[in-house]
């Protein structure tokens, strides 16, 4: 009854916060969110629609680039994509549209991949600020890796890298754990909720997001 | 399993949007577009039949060189290939396989100089929003609006646009033709666009040359576009053009519009069309549309068609 009572508490208490301590990703039309947070988004199906784009609350990056519709002549237009840009931004509960201003010529397109003045908003329509970078290949386009380009980004200077991507986090599972406590060891509770405490207050957000639905999961 | 085989050649046309920029490094860029555009169509008309007519199915080539401070060069070769696809029996005399656009040039910042095989720039002009139009949609296209001898100066800036190009008459060549020298500009401010054409023409040598012009209005209004356009070539024929694009949903968009052509060498023409356009939330690159058009003549009937277009 007190397990039980213990178990319904904590998930009260997780319960909210993982619903809600995330940001939502809405990429304007055009828009291709390709990564977030040093992962690249899996493309869907054509007739799946959109992905769930969604992040921890905090700083966040995503890869995005866009596709304009560059005017021909007068009946005809051209796709013509942006160049890659990596984005990052601090954000908490809310859902940001990613927007590029209208691109319709070679001048625009130019000014645009010159200056990268995309634009972020929040649920409530205000304009969230950012860093802007972006990610070169050199050579063939058609296999790029970009989170092989994101790592070497993110270990640079620039001012849209999150160098906190870089470090490897651990990865919970669910199975049995390796190392069985002997039946008849007590060790000290006093001590162990200090250690808990420790190292869950030295975590970084992902570690600290992976632990929480690692408990909720295995509760 | 039908289904299945439709996903995958879709979502493999879709995947490929991405793939238009093919290598890019030491300066030199390469890239792919595509067209396809294929529809059902009954021509507007008397007793016509309908039948599946490929619009545009183009691979469109281009690669330029960064010469450093803001200097390149480039080149471009379009292929078409819809006369291929629309004629079932070889024409003779006629390649299939059509050399659209080929052209070199040199790029200073935001001017560049061209030349070779390429549109004239009276092509920029025209506001019409039909997907086919049995009319001319202007009377520079009614005139002429592609060289094979050109060389054409763009100048893009922010607010405008200008556009010059000259076609050589090539006597004695191969490419033997008339010769055309056409002007175009356009300016944007506020919502409005404006936009005014001139063209010089002498289609066959020793001809008399003719002047054609025409000016042009579209306002953005947000929820739609409004436009208008007027052409004139001297002595022969004017046209005006009143579109409206609505639209109606962040995929859907619905034009109408109408066309009138009065000549002083044949009939006058009213024709109007109304057309809706459907464009996946998640990829540009797929459309899907359906039009229906007619016009004032006697003994005509109403026409229509509806298809997809596929560009990357």
């Amino acid at each position: 009854m007190k397990k039980n009572l213990t178990s319904f508490m904590a998930a009260c208490a997780l319960y909210p916060t993982l619903s809600l301590a995330e940001i939502k990703i809405n990429p304007s039309n055009g828009v291709d969110i390709i990564a977030i947070n040093g992962k690249p988004v899996e493309s869907e199906t054509f007739f799946s629609g959109l992905p769930q784009l969604k992040i921890a609350n905090g700083k966040a990056q995503i890869v995005a680039e866009y596709t304009a519709e560059i005017v021909e002549s007068a009946d005809d237009y051209i796709l013509e994509k942006s160049d890659t840009f990596v984005i990052t931004f601090d954000a908490s509960d809310t859902t940001v549209t990613v927007r590029a201003p209208e691109i319709s010529s070679q001048y625009d397109l130019k000014a645009f991949n010159r200056e990268g003045n995309w634009q972020l908003l929040d649920n409530q329509g205000r304009s969230i600020s950012y860093h802007v970078g972006k990610l070169e290949k050199e050579g063939f386009q058609l296999d790029r890796d970009i989170e092989k380009e994101l790592k070497v980004f993110n270990r640079t200077n620039a001012d849209a890298a999150l160098g906190s991507l870089t470090v490897e986090t651990h990865n919970f599972h669910n199975n049995t754990p390796s190392h069985q406590p002997a039946d008849n060891s007590h060790p000290d509770q006093k001590m162990v909720g200090k250690m808990l405490q420790f190292w869950f207050e030295q975590a970084n957000e992902e570690t600290r997001n992976k632990f929480k639905s690692w408990i909720e999961t295995s509760l | 399993m039908k289904k299945l085989l439709l996903a995958v050649a879709v979502s493999v046309a879709a995947g490929s949007a991405s793939a238009a920029t093919i290598y890019e490094g030491n300066g030199l860029t390469y890239k792919i577009n595509g067209d396809l555009q294929i529809q059902l169509r009954q021509k507007i008309g008397d007793d016509k039949e309908a039948d599946v007519e490929f619009d545009d199915l183009e691979i469109k080539n281009y690669v330029s060189y960064d010469l450093g401070d803001d200097m390149k060069a480039f080149g471009r070769v379009d292929f078409g290939f819809k006369d291929a696809a629309n004629n079932s029996v070889d024409v003779e005399g006629e390649e299939d396989v059509a050399l659209e656009e080929a052209y070199v040039g040199l790029a200073f910042g935001n001017t560049s100089v061209s030349f070779g095989k390429m549109n004239l720039a009276s092509d920029e002009f025209g506001i019409e929003e039909a997907i086919e139009l049995g009319q001319k949609e202007d009377r520079f296209d009614a005139s002429e609006t592609a060289g094979d001898d050109t060389i054409r100066l763009d100048i893009e800036l922010e607010n405008a646009y200008i556009a010059a190009s000259y076609e050589m008459e090539a006597e004695g060549a191969g490419s033997e033709n008339g010769e055309y020298f056409d002007l175009f500009a356009s300016t944007e401010f506020a919502n409005l666009t404006l936009a005014a054409a001139y063209q010089n023409a002498t289609p066959i040598i020793g001809a008399d040359d003719y002047d054609v012009w025409g000016v042009s209005a579209s306002y953005d209004a947000g929820f739609a576009t409004f436009a208008a356009d007027y052409s004139d070539r001297e002595d022969h024929s004017d046209q005006y053009n009143i579109a409206a694009v609505f639209k109606a949903a962040k995929t859907t968009k619905i034009g109408i519009g109408m066309t009138n052509v009065e000549s002083e060498v044949g009939a006058d023409v009213t024709e109007w069309y109304a057309n809706v356009t459907y464009k996946f939330p998640n990829q540009k690159n797929v459309s899907l549309f359906a039009e229906i058009a007619d016009n004032d003549a006697a003994n005509t009937d109403m026409g229509y068609l509806a298809g997809m277009r596929v560009k990357f």
